[in-house]
């Protein structure tokens, strides 16, 4: 747009200034008139068109930017409207009226035939050129300026507005030869032009501005101005301005969101964090569970068996005064409900604890209680007891001697059949009284001499064992006494082994024993290692037979 | 109007970025208050599960203490606890009774004129506890502390099924006439319905004399005597006397057989001597040999000695 048009516009818009409207409508009335009086061919309409234009001018003079070409809006808001007029019948009769009135309002040269003929389309021409090119022509022709002003409207030289002006004549003369026309040179093109250039009458000027002005706001506000500053930048500045309009807010809504992306990132990576948290910690709550729930259980425990303890030793303490109350008792009788008795130590020396000692020595338990031995005592006994009979019999063995002597006692008919086998052993002597004597001493120095006495004592002062056990019963005889240890087997029976051990005077079994049926093993038990070992096991092996009393002994 | 055709453009470009990043900020503030509800809920939990450990440390360490202050005992208390309890349900077994007596400290030195003896270890005792005309001996009377009215009724009830078996037996012993080397045999027969008839009566004086415990110690204790009574009738004995000739020494020989549920034991062939009659023919011959020679008209060498029955 011109600068000087511009200004004016914005000076109108701004401010109001009516006289920077009338300034513009008097530098273009005549093109918007002579555009409206060409196509209406009215000078009533044409000035009713140019004041309709115009007042649209002043309505939307806010739209215009700096590089609009004013000329080239109002000439086409005038070839807008004076079509709208066109419309319909009232144009072809109009058409009609004016070609008669033709004849008689202009002089057309005789020698201007064609151009004529170029008027109705040279609007048509106008609007086929490119903007620049019509402005140009409208700026040379339809409002009179020089070519240095036209140069300065479009921004160029004069030369530049020259040779613009005449390319666009050029182009516009084609358009009517590309029309048939043959004769529209350049010539007769801006000869028409200049013939369709008709200035607006003054009057018709004063009249069209009064009438415009009004319909034109006073001065615009709010936000027509800022519309009206936004118009009037150019597009640059406007793409710029959007462009800064725009992304203010995204810059600031991405700022946010970039915010918000950390902050969601954050509470992310402290939610992970917090998530491996609870699991070291319901780990670590878990196990002192466990741990709390097996120590409350131990504790149970305790308190369970602190509780039977105190029980069970107050059940002791009572079962203990009631069993020591019997030893003290004047009055005694069978405790029904005790798992104890008294017994005078006298009566223990009648039942005699000597017959509970066996071959090897192992003491039975009854004979261990009634002499209130202790398990430590009870295991000395025995083996002392184990030793006297271990060395009495190797003893036996060194002296004795085979003999075929059956005693008398033992010549019984029924017994013709038996096989037998007599050992002799002569009195042992000193040798053998040694080693009694050496174990009562023994057993007088963990005893006591009373409980030894009682055990092997009375026996050794009597030299004599009857009950006791075969051997042990021997050990205390032989250091005085020979003795015939005669064996007898019959093995005639298909099923069984008879077999009997027989000490003189004294029966070890009172009788002959069974063999295990099926099985050829027999005992004789009550018989020293030694003896066997050396007389009687090979004799039992050549008829077939084991002496199970050595698998049994300790 | 195409002047603002690329502003438009820009601000609707920069409308949809913002309402882009606005949903995208939406989204993402979304996602941090859920990530922070459910930092919530787990920092709660955290608190929870934190207040609960430091309880339980709490507790576990009062536990501790409690456990520490606790004074155990020095042995294993369960071994006396299991002691008392399965003498509370079972009575006192064998296997108990050295541990018992251990825990009680019976010990020899516990009194100056008695011992203490479990009632178990009597059964393993071999007494006779029957001595001549049925009278108790006072070992047994002090072993199963025998009242003065008990003995009296026990030494009865004995007296009364020997004095039966002895009648009965007297009726129906069975004299053999002496042949060839032998110069005297008798039979005693045996009488299981009579033995089962004494046994029974008998085993129900003696538990109502003494009660149960000591019936059986005393079926114990009088075993040798009922076996000198041939088990009451049970078994069936017989003796036999016989002449045996060795080099040119004559002998008395004698023997005593028992026959018992089909098997026979025997004291075998051995020379007249006092000790060796058999008691349960004093009965018969309270003399002994010398009566039974008398008897049966033979004579006893000259070097026999003559003995009382009491040898």
């Amino acid at each position: 747009m011109n600068e000087h048009d511009f200004e004016l516009l914005r000076q109108f818009v701004r401010r109001g200034d009516q006289s920077a409207f009338a300034a513009i409508v008097r530098r273009h009335l005549d093109l918007v008139y002579a555009t409206a009086l060409r196509k209406l061919e009215d000078s009533g309409a044409a000035e009713e068109v140019a004041q309709d234009v115009l007042a649209a001018l002043a309505r939307k003079a806010w739209q215009f930017a700096p590089d609009d070409s004013l000329p080239a809006w109002l000439y086409r808001a005038t070839l807008l409207e004076t079509n709208r007029r066109l419309r319909g019948e009232l144009r072809r009769r109009r058409r009609e009226q004016t070609a008669a009135e033709l004849g008689t309002t202009m002089n057309t040269p005789d020698q201007q035939p064609a151009l004529h003929a170029l008027v109705p389309l040279l609007d048509d021409a106008l609007l086929a050129l490119r903007e620049r090119d019509r402005v140009a022509l409208l700026l040379r022709y339809y409002e009179s300026r020089s070519l240095r002003e036209v140069g300065a409207a479009l921004g160029v030289r004069e030369d530049a507005a020259q040779k613009r002006v005449a390319g666009a004549l050029e182009r516009l003369a084609q358009f009517f030869r590309r029309r048939g026309f043959k004769t529209a040179t350049l010539a007769a093109t801006a000869a028409a032009l200049e013939h369709t250039a008709v200035p607006a009458p003054a009057l018709a000027a004063s009249a069209i501005l009064q009438r415009a002005l009004p319909v034109a706001p006073s001065a615009l506000a709010g936000l027509k101005v800022l519309l009206s500053r936004f118009a009037g930048l150019t597009k640059i500045q406007g793409a710029a301005l959007s462009l800064a309009l725009a992304a203010a807010p995204v810059s600031w809504q991405w700022q946010k969101n970039r915010a918000a992306q950390h902050q969601a990132l954050a509470a992310q990576a402290t939610l992970d964090a917090a998530r491996a948290g609870p699991r070291a910690l319901l780990s670590d709550v878990e196990r002192l569970r466990a741990e709390s729930a097996r120590l409350t259980l131990a504790a149970q425990k305790v308190e369970e068996a602190q509780t039977e303890q105190q029980e069970a030793l107050r059940q002791l303490d009572a079962l203990r005064t009631r069993v020591f109350g019997l030893l003290s008792a004047t009055n005694y009788h069978w405790p029904d409900d005790l798992p104890f008795v008294r017994i005078p130590k006298p009566a223990i020396r009648q039942i005699g604890p000597g017959k509970g000692i066996h071959a090897h020595g192992k003491l039975d338990n009854w004979a261990a209680e009634l002499l209130a031995l202790t398990p430590e005592e009870q295991q000395q006994t025995q083996q002392s007891l184990g030793e006297l009979t271990r060395a009495m019999g190797q003893l036996a063995a060194s002296r004795a001697y085979e003999t075929n002597y059956m005693p008398q006692r033992l010549r019984y008919s029924d017994w013709s059949v038996y096989k037998f086998k007599t050992v002799a052993v002569p009195p042992l002597g000193s040798q053998a009284d040694s080693l009694v004597n050496q174990t009562f001493a023994q057993l007088g120095q963990s005893l006591g001499r009373e409980r030894a006495q009682l055990l092997i004592g009375d026996a050794l002062a009597a030299k004599n064992c009857p009950d006791w056990d075969l051997w042990v019963g021997g050990c205390i005889e032989l250091a005085s006494t020979p003795q015939l240890f005669t064996a007898l087997v019959n093995t005639s029976s298909s099923d069984r082994v008879a077999v009997g051990l027989f000490r003189t005077g004294q029966s070890g079994c009172g009788g002959l024993t069974g063999g295990a049926p099926g099985k050829n093993e027999v005992t004789l038990w009550g018989l020293p290692d030694a003896l066997s070992s050396q007389f009687f096991d090979r004799w039992l092996n050549q008829m077939g037979l084991t002496n199970a009393e050595i698998r049994m002994a300790p | 109007m195409k002047k603002l055709l690329l502003p438009l453009i820009i601000l609707g470009a920069g409308a949809v970025g913002l309402g882009r990043f606005t949903r995208l900020a939406s989204e993402a503030r979304t996602s941090a208050r859920r990530c922070e509800a459910e930092w919530s809920v787990l920092s709660n939990g955290v608190a929870r599960l934190t207040a609960e450990k430091a309880a339980l440390r709490n507790e576990i360490k009062a536990t501790r203490q409690r456990l520490s202050h606790w004074s155990l005992p020095a042995e294993p208390s369960s071994d006396l606890v299991r002691l008392m309890q399965s003498a509370q349900s079972n009575g006192w077994s064998q296997a108990a009774l050295p541990e018992l007596r251990r825990r009680l400290g019976i010990t020899w030195d516990c009194s100056p004129d008695y011992v203490l003896v479990s009632k178990a270890s009597l059964k393993g005792i071999s007494l006779n506890g029957v001595g001549g005309q049925g009278v108790l001996t006072p070992t047994v009377c002090d072993v199963l502390a025998i009242t003065p009215e008990e003995r009296a009724s026990l030494e009865s009830l004995v007296q009364r099924t020997a004095g039966d078996y002895l009648v009965w037996m007297k009726t129906n012993v069975t004299r053999m006439e002496p042949s060839g080397d032998v110069l005297a045999k008798y039979v005693i027969p045996a009488n299981p319905e009579l033995s089962q008839r004494l046994m029974f009566e008998g085993g129900v004086g003696v538990l109502g004399a003494v009660g149960a415990e000591r019936t059986e110690l005393c079926r114990n204790f009088a075993m040798q005597w009922v076996q000198q009574h041939a088990l009451l009738g049970q078994s069936s004995v017989s003796l036999i006397v016989r002449r045996s000739i060795e080099g040119d020494r004559q002998r008395l020989e004698a023997k005593c057989d028992t026959t018992l549920w089909g098997g026979n034991s025997s004291t075998g062939w051995a020379d007249l001597s006092p000790a060796s009659f058999p008691d349960l023919f004093r009965a018969l011959f309270p003399g002994g040999w010398r009566d039974l020679a008398q008897r049966e008209n033979f004579a006893l060498p000259d070097d026999f000695q003559d003995a009382s029955p009491a040898q």
